[in-house]
């Protein structure tokens, strides 16, 4: 990615920098091929050969099938589809069970269902965000028709224990669908060991472009999905419209390098680790989530003292610019105070006041060190402002 | 391109923290609640010119703090009379406030009022 002047980009969670080679496959697919993938025709074939190349990338990374996957515009529609495609196949009966923390992309569509009707139970976290096993035993007694979980938290990172998570529903009876938007290509997926009826994924959290996701749908035992996009019968009729060639070339050619983030996440952890030992120095900052149960690029904190509105624009507007998000990017677009960290119980002053940092591949002790100091130096500058306590 | 408050809020001026040592005779108090922002304002009279130096201290969005920073800057330097007349309103005209942000204008403002009856005089 050119770096902007000036600027620490700890934003790899919202999206991460193209990854090696991506942008120049993306151009050549873009420029040399022209045809329609459904066309019957040569030139349709060989942009059909190209999308095949990247499914077969795509689905070895999460232990799938090539057919099981249905090409999305980004997980937020392959959650669309999951969701609701589930809950219009079940009919009356649909009942579907997620938790409090989900990505807006889940939680809004299923309060959207359960408008419709559709009978929606939500599980609690604790304090550090995971999931109560009784509750979710008791929900899964009930025998829903679906279980939505997130693998990693987008706004804390905290990783729920999908593995274990399958094995209940496999035990149960009852579909699993992970939005495995954050951990693919940093953590370990594999879709059959594991249960999983169906896996949300996007390219352009593991360094591929934005606009292109995809939904892993189970072929044995089938899962049930009606379509919500309908009109020329694309990709088995499951999402109609003509096929972004070369964003799925994008997609595969990040898919492809998935290995090398894999083997990264060790040294990420131990750079998000020095971050914060740095970051703690300024006292008054807590961590959102176990240490111990959060994806290698995550660094979630809150800090007293300071206006979240103000941090964060100090922080991002200042120089250097400091590329965080407050919570997650879609609940900071919306002004409101993390439901995430309220849901974990942290006090709603405290859940404003809340940065994510998330690191990703070519960062440096360097670049940490630096955006260390450009976070400390701002609390140290707005709490200078706030004035003397005694004020108050 | 930086809107006008946002700049202001990066490098502000007239905050009390980078203040000299001085016999503050008036402190103001305003705070808003729902917006989680709070601004404080000390003047001093100047005996021999009988002019003000005003400071701020402010908790809440960077627009709050453009707006009590702006404030200062305006009476500084200026009578009490002066300082007196000065409105939310033009508040919100300089900085391009949205209608939104109108708060922190209220806000500033009822600071200074606050400080300037706190003056004593």
């Amino acid at each position: 990615m050119p770096a902007l002047e000036n600027s620490l980009y700890f934003d790899h969670a919202a999206a991460a920098p193209l990854a090696d080679g991506v942008a120049e496959r993306m151009h050549a697919v873009l420029t040399e091929i022209d045809a329609n993938p459904s066309s019957t025709h040569p030139a349709g074939r060989a942009a059909a050969a190209i999308i095949d190349e990247s499914a077969a990338v795509l689905a070895e990374l999460i232990g799938a099938e090539p057919s099981e996957l249905v090409w999305t515009s980004g997980a937020t529609e392959a959650s669309n589809l999951a969701l609701k495609g589930v809950a219009e196949f079940a009919g009356r009966d649909a009942h579907i069970v997620s938790c409090v923390t989900e990505h807006p992309a889940t939680r809004d569509v299923l309060n959207q269902l359960a408008r419709r009707g559709v009978r929606v139970t939500w599980l609690d976290v604790d304090s550090d965000g995971c999931l109560d096993w009784v509750a979710l035993d008791a929900a899964l007694d009930e025998q829903p028709t679906l279980l939505s979980l997130m693998h990693v938290n987008n706004e804390t990172g905290v990783v729920h224990d999908i593995a274990k998570v399958g094995q209940r529903c496999l035990a149960a009876g009852v579909a699993l669908h992970v939005d495995a938007a954050q951990s693919a290509a940093r953590l370990p997926l594999d879709v059959a060991a594991d249960g999983i009826a169906l896996m949300s994924l996007s390219a352009h959290k593991m360094g591929g472009p934005k606009g292109i996701g995809a939904l892993y749908v189970r072929r044995r035992p089938r899962q049930g999905l009606s379509a919500q996009i309908h009109g020329g019968g694309q990709q088995g009729g499951r999402r109609s419209g003509t096929l972004a060639t070369h964003q799925i070339a994008g997609f595969g050619a990040a898919a492809a390098l998935a290995g090398r983030s894999l083997a990264i996440q060790p040294t990420l952890a131990r750079l998000r680790e020095r971050l914060w030992s740095h970051i703690a120095t300024v006292g008054g900052v807590s961590r959102n989530g176990a240490s111990s149960m959060i994806a290698a690029p995550f660094l979630n904190i809150s800090v007293s003292g300071v206006h979240g509105g103000a941090l964060l624009s100090g922080l991002t507007e200042g120089s250097p610019t400091l590329a965080v998000s407050s919570g997650a990017a879609c609940s900071a677009a919306r002004g409101q105070s993390s439901y995430v960290l309220r849901a974990m119980g942290v006090p709603a002053r405290l859940a404003s006041a809340s940065i994510r940092f998330s690191i990703g591949a070519g960062q440096d002790e360097a670049q940490i060190d630096a955006a260390a100091q450009r976070f400390v130096d701002e609390v140290w500058r707005l709490r200078r402002l706030a004035g003397p306590l005694e004020a108050w | 391109m930086l809107s006008d408050w946002a700049a202001r809020f990066l490098r502000p001026q007239f905050a009390v923290c980078d203040a000299p040592e001085l016999d503050w005779q008036g402190l103001g108090a305003a705070d808003t609640p729902g917006e989680d922002a709070r601004c404080r304002i000390w003047l001093h009279l100047d005996e021999p010119t009988q002019y003000l130096i005003a400071r701020f201290a402010a908790f809440g969005p960077p627009v709050v703090i453009a707006a009590a920073d702006w404030v200062c800057e305006t009476i500084d330097h200026t009578t009490v009379g002066q300082a007196r007349q000065l409105a939310a309103l033009q508040v919100e005209r300089a900085l391009a406030l949205l209608p939104t942000q109108r708060y922190a204008a209220l806000l500033a403002t009822d600071a200074l009022a606050n400080a300037l009856a706190n003056l004593g005089i």
